[in-house]
């Protein structure tokens, strides 16, 4: 029997529980305090020793397992009273050696609060204000109030303020554009004197000013906002500071209420991925930091320092270098949400090898989110040419493209997205990044001093480079270029016990020994080993031995043969699916119900395969071991089956064409239609090659009969095509000599 | 003197190729790092130096490693944790050493009280595992020891007088043949090989997993009675009348230890000399205390005998689970008379200059003394008890020493010895033949010859191998 009124836990204030607005008691501090640990936790699962150690930190009881134990039964009690004792635990779930809390995600008012504040940034005003006064009511006082003295829940305490600090000065600005401002002025001020160091609440009083006809008032306060910078921290005002001083000076027209600008969201509104569309990986969930960024201070103070200099306006490039599972993109997904903390833009993307044949795939996958935002304005547009426009809405256009004109299309439409707040431009793996994108980012690179425009990639070294040269033009460039080391023997003791509780040195000895110090690896026999709650003690070294002494890959897939049969093939349709799984897609890929899929999504995520939202691999090497477990049949029947899955979602030509490719050949008309039209698609975008193989399947097919003349007529058409996959020779000398300043779109002359 | 010159050979190069590509990369070979940690077992007086050490994850995996050795000329040697590695005493140079670690497994079926465990599980896991739902195996006196290797021996338990040998509850193994064939072995299918591999030791094939049962047991009355060294005799004798009436809901183990300065023992008793009585009792406290009263009665210095979940006597046999160098040689006696304590207190006790760690006489009998329900190549074990010289000694220097003094200890039982051995605690010249009744050796050898033809398992205590322990070659 399950409980019928859903759950409600409230942090923002003291630790409670309601069910139908009745509250559920909890008991003692302490007991209360394990159920706020795992609300900290945000679901992943937390050990038992862990919980230990941060519930009785102080004054631990003998035993202290047990004490933990009886918390979470009483607390299962109080949280499921209707279940019988042995199905208890839907709420509050047992893991390997530790528990989780398994609430839907609208269950806990912090969450809700957090989701508000970051759809309220898509919204417009009248709307952007209900939304987040209603998000500001869920406070019903300092968060987790009776724990913010405890280092366990210290960060989230001072995350969750800092975004309620945020939603405050959002809500006030966004009552800027609709209320008479001359009554927000006492607001503002009380706003400023809370916190005189944040620039944005300067920024909102003296707007405020300006709008109530005090011009001088505005003024004045800018200046004191300028002493405060200055006496305080020794600083000078960011740009949004620089910006209105000047604006107010010039009396400009943009700081009336009718020209204000829409902010751009700072997260994705709507987080149903769209198909060919790549949110910006959401950041990482408290607790979690330390585990992924273990000994990465040098890299987290150079990426703060990039960001630092962004906020101020100046951008730069910084390379991250490091063999597979070094812990690149951990470091970038980092970087990503920091950056939007500090309130930057930023757009992300990550090169593979599979989609290397799509031209500007990567740009694409850069600048979608922006042009989709359905709030950004139609100004982005006016620095930009038709030519950015045609790459990034895929407008097919049958006239050749100018390379170097779309190029700094592309670049000045990236400047005009940099001006309302400084942009971050994050490429992971930049080493399959497709030539055109490859281009542009070389073209980007040598011009971002002087715009607030940043760019952070990371690169595995000795692959391949596709772009002659340019990827190592851009390494030499970069105004930082770090070398991520292995883990230390420490990191490593860190990382065991994380996973699997107090460890023995032997065992440590052994992890570090046999991963190298790869985190990825090392992930990866840590969830084998948890999977199958091995405990890290003597006995147990040879199993790490055993274990990781695999490649990567070959741990991925022994992990998967040991997983349940619903949980390999919602693996293997992420496998297939790749940018375009999703909750919807997976479940009929994998035909599977709903929760079933999800309960193998959730698996999968604890195991460490997965990152959920949208469902991805931890790395793209997880995602490579899986496709190549499964047989050259059984992948082109996954394919074919993805069209069909994916038609019906309106998923671009020459995405499904990319199926089509591996799909089985029937001979039936519909595949090599859908094959014709993916190569238009591709040709459109001046992804030759990828068109010339896409009709060169064509003509596989069985029994094409009269259409293979025209199929064959289309090949030769794509022979024709200049190609531009291949930078020319004056193309590179452009990148090698000195910089022309922005260039005309005219061609340019060869040397 | 020839000078030695090492040629490249383009053979072996093609064999370290062909090895790499096995198990997923989990592989060593000479020379690689990690070679030396990989080819030592738990029992570090194992000095082999294997072609290749390899950890196949599964049975197809193992089918593969076979099918490899055998195109290569190699043999195989299959090794669970090694704690019995000094019975595979060969220098193993032209054998692939497969362990089976990788192969962690573990499941556990509450409703029909059994476990399927994979070849690299250890008693620990499922001491731990099991106990969460109130169920027990029949493990060993070590949590650090492998449950497939043990139960391929026989296997004596705490609960063995009661429960007989753990190699009879076993009720299906997954075995991979020489040829790389996979069978699922039951007692209607492939039943020789479900009968060999109950105690059969090894030689038919390569066990990667197994079916076995478990037993309700959630407490039992257990614990350790200790004296001092100076009440050895008084204690040995008492415990042997003691032992020799016992019901068979008793399992005890007396000995003379020469306690380690070491974690895993009680600090009470790290760096003495005592005699330990170690006693399981299937039972609720105020039987068992009636049960031992007998002991109590001579005043142990320290009792710690105490109704305890079945879990915690994992740790009761005080054994050490890092790797170590461990000699360990056994007699099956008879009988346990008066003049027979005597011996042993005059060649292992505290006057004798023995090195040995400890000196240990298991109490045997009930039901591991009669056959099994279940056939099995060892039904049983034979004789009341089994004594037991073990070294332990970490200095290499006392290796040869306490080999010499396990060897002699032995000999002095000899009037009192039974013909058969219990080879899973056997060492050195030991005659395999003695392992099993005549009629199960015939069995067995048939079994082996048609599993494998052409003798591509290394075996255990196998005639006419080359000698590799550290032990028995001494030191200069």
């Amino acid at each position: 029997m399950g409980e019928t009124a859903p759950l409600d836990l409230h942090v923002l204030g003291a630790v409670t529980a309601t069910r139908d607005g009745a509250v559920v008691p909890l008991g003692g501090k302490r007991q209360r305090a394990v159920l706020a640990a795992l609300v900290v936790a945000r679901g992943q699962a937390v050990h038992l020793d862990r919980l230990a150690d941060w519930v009785w930190a102080e004054a631990p009881p003998t035993n202290v397992v047990a004490a933990v134990q009886s918390s979470i039964s009483l607390l299962r009690r109080h949280l499921e009273p209707a279940a019988a004792a042995r199905r208890r635990g839907t709420v509050i779930a047992s893991t390997g050696g530790g528990y989780a809390l398994r609430v839907a995600d609208d269950a806990v008012d912090a969450w809700r609060f957090e989701r508000a504040v970051s759809r309220a940034a898509g919204l417009e005003p009248v709307a952007a204000v209900e939304e987040l006064r209603s998000a500001l009511d869920l406070w019903a006082g300092p968060a987790y109030a009776e724990y913010d003295d405890q280092p366990w829940a210290a960060p989230e305490i001072a995350r969750l303020h800092e975004l309620r600090d945020l939603a405050r000065e959002r809500l006030l600005a966004a009552r800027l554009e609709l209320d008479d401002p001359a009554l927000l002025i006492g607001d503002l001020e009380a706003l400023v004197a809370e916190s005189p160091l944040r620039e944005e609440r300067w920024r909102l009083l003296a707007l405020g000013l300006y709008r109530a006809q005090r011009q001088a008032d505005a003024l004045a306060a800018l200046r004191r906002a300028r002493d405060t910078l200055a006496d305080t921290l020794g600083v000078d005002p960011g740009p949004g500071l620089r910006e209105i001083e000047q604006q107010v000076l010039l009396q400009a027209p943009t700081l009336d209420v009718a020209a204000a600008r829409a902010e751009p969201p700072a997260a994705p509104a709507d987080r149903t991925a769209r198909p060919g569309s790549v949110p910006p990986p959401r950041p990482a969930p408290p607790g979690a930091d330390v585990r992924l960024l273990v000994e990465r201070d040098e890299e987290v103070a150079t990426i703060a320092g990039l960001l630092e200099g962004l906020g101020r306006g100046s951008g730069g490039l910084v390379v991250l270098e490091g063999p597979m599972g070094r812990g690149k993109t951990r470091l970038l997904a980092h970087a990503s949400a920091e950056a939007r903390t500090r309130g930057l833009a930023v757009a992300a993307a990550r090169s593979s090898a599979v989609e290397q044949p799509f031209g500007f795939g990567v740009v694409r996958q850069l600048f979608q989110p922006f042009v989709e935002d359905s709030n950004q304005p139609d100004r982005m547009w006016v620095d930009a040419t038709e030519l950015a426009r045609d790459v990034l809405q895929h407008v097919r256009d049958d006239s050749d493209v100018d390379g170097f004109a779309v190029l700094h299309s592309l670049y000045r439409l990236t400047v005009a997205l940099a001006v309302d707040r400084p942009l971050l431009i994050v490429v992971d793996d930049l080493h399959w990044t497709d030539l055109a994108s490859m281009r542009f980012l070389a073209y980007l690179s040598k011009r971002v001093a002087d715009h607030p425009v940043a760019i952070l990639v990371a690169v595995r070294p000795g692959e391949a480079d596709v772009g002659d040269g340019l990827v190592d033009a851009l390494v030499v460039d970069c105004q930082r270029h770090l070398r991520l080391a292995p883990l230390s023997h420490d990191a490593t003791r860190t990382l065991v016990e994380d996973r699997l509780g107090p460890a023995a040195e032997a065992f440590v000895d052994v992890c570090h020994r046999t991963t190298d110090g790869n985190p990825l690896l090392l992930e990866q026999v840590l969830g084998a080993l948890a999977c199958e709650s091995i405990p890290p003690d003597v006995s147990h070294c040879d199993t790490v031995r055993a274990l990781g002494s695999r490649a990567i890959s070959d741990v991925v897939s022994l992990r998967l043969r040991r997983m349940p049969a619903d949980a390999v093939a919602v693996a293997r349709s992420v496998a297939v699916l790749g940018a375009d799984a999703d909750i919807g897609t997976l479940a009929r890929l994998a035909e599977l119900s709903d929760s079933r899929m999800l309960d193998a999504l959730d698996l999968l995520v604890r195991s460490d395969l997965l990152r959920d939202d949208p469902p991805r691999f931890v790395h793209p090497v997880v995602g490579d071991a899986v496709y190549a477990m499964m047989s050259a049949a059984e992948r082109s029947i996954h394919h074919e089956r993805a069209i069909v899955v994916l038609r019906p979602l309106g998923v671009p030509p020459d995405r499904l064409g990319v199926h089509a490719l591996e799909a089985p050949r029937r001979g039936d008309g519909t595949t090599v239609a859908l094959l014709r039209a993916a190569a238009r698609d591709a040709l459109g975008r001046g992804a030759v090659d990828l068109a010339r193989r896409l009709l060169q399947r064509a003509l596989e097919e069985p029994a094409l009969g009269l259409e293979r003349e025209d199929v064959l007529a289309e090949l030769a058409a794509t022979e024709s095509h200049e190609s531009t996959t291949r930078p020319s020779r004056a193309f590179v000398n452009i990148l090698d000599g000195p910089d022309h300043g922005a260039p005309s779109a005219d061609p340019i002359p060869s040397a | 003197m020839e000078p030695r010159v090492q040629i490249p050979s383009p053979a072996r190069d093609q064999r370290h190729d062909e090895l790499r590509e096995l198990c997923g990369g989990a592989v060593f070979l000479p020379g690689d790092p990690g070679y030396d940690d990989a080819r030592v077992p738990w029992n570090l007086l194992v000095d082999a130096h294997p072609a290749a050490v390899v950890y196949p994850a599964f049975a197809e995996e193992v089918s593969e490693v076979l099918r490899a050795a055998a195109q290569l000329g190699l043999r195989v040697a299959p090794q669970g944790t090694g704690h019995g590695a000094l019975s595979l005493d060969s220098d193993l140079r032209d054998a692939v050493l497969l362990r089976t670690s990788a192969m962690t497994d573990l499941r556990i079926d509450r409703e029909r009280r059994s476990a399927w465990v994979g070849a690299g599980v250890r008693w620990g896991d499922v001491i731990r595992r099991a106990g969460e739902v109130g169920l027990a195996g029949l493990h060993m006196s070590s949590s650090d020891v492998g449950v497939v290797g043990s139960s391929l021996g026989g296997g004596v338990s705490w609960y063995s007088r009661r429960l007989g040998l753990q190699s009879g509850t076993v009720t299906e193994v997954e075995v991979v043949l020489a040829d790389g064939t996979i069978v699922r072995a039951t007692d209607d299918e492939h039943a020789d090989l479900l009968w060999a591999a109950r105690g059969g030791g090894g030689g038919f094939g390569v066990v990667t997993g197994m079916a076995f049962d478990l037993f309700e047991v959630d407490t039992v009355y257990a614990g350790m009675l200790v004296w001092d060294i100076d009440h050895a005799e008084v204690a040995l004798r008492t415990w042997a009348r003691w032992a020799t009436d016992a019901p068979e809901e008793v399992t005890s183990i007396a000995r003379l230890f020469n306690v380690p300065d070491a974690p895993e023992v009680p600090e009470a008793l790290r760096g003495r000399q005592v005699v330990i009585i170690g006693i399981v009792v299937l039972s609720d406290g105020p039987r068992g205390a009636d049960l031992i009263e007998p002991l109590r009665a001579i005043d142990p210095q320290l009792d710690t005998m105490d109704v305890v979940p079945a879990a915690s006597i994992a740790t009761l046999h005080l054994e050490p689970d890092e790797p170590s160098p461990a000699y360990a040689n056994s007699v099956l006696l008879d009988e346990l008379a008066d003049e027979a304590i005597d011996v042993i207190l005059r060649t292992a006790g505290p006057a004798s200059g023995s090195r040995l760690t400890t000196t240990e006489i298991r109490q045997l009998g009930g039901a591991m003394g009669r056959p099994s329900p279940r056939a099995g190549a060892l039904d049983r074990v034979d004789g009341r008890f089994l004594l037991l010289g073990l070294g332990l000694d970490p200095d290499p220097s006392l290796w040869p020493t306490q080999r010499a003094d396990s060897l002699k200890l032995l000999a002095a039982l000899r009037p009192w010895a039974h013909r058969s051995v219990y080879l899973p605690m056997a060492e050195d010249d030991v005659d395999v033949e003695r392992g099993w009744a005549p009629s199960s050796w015939e069995r067995l050898r048939a079994i082996r010859a048609a599993a494998d033809p052409n003798g591509l398992f290394v075996l255990p205590h196998e005639p006419g191998r080359s000698s590799a322990s550290r032990a028995s070659r001494g030191r200069e």
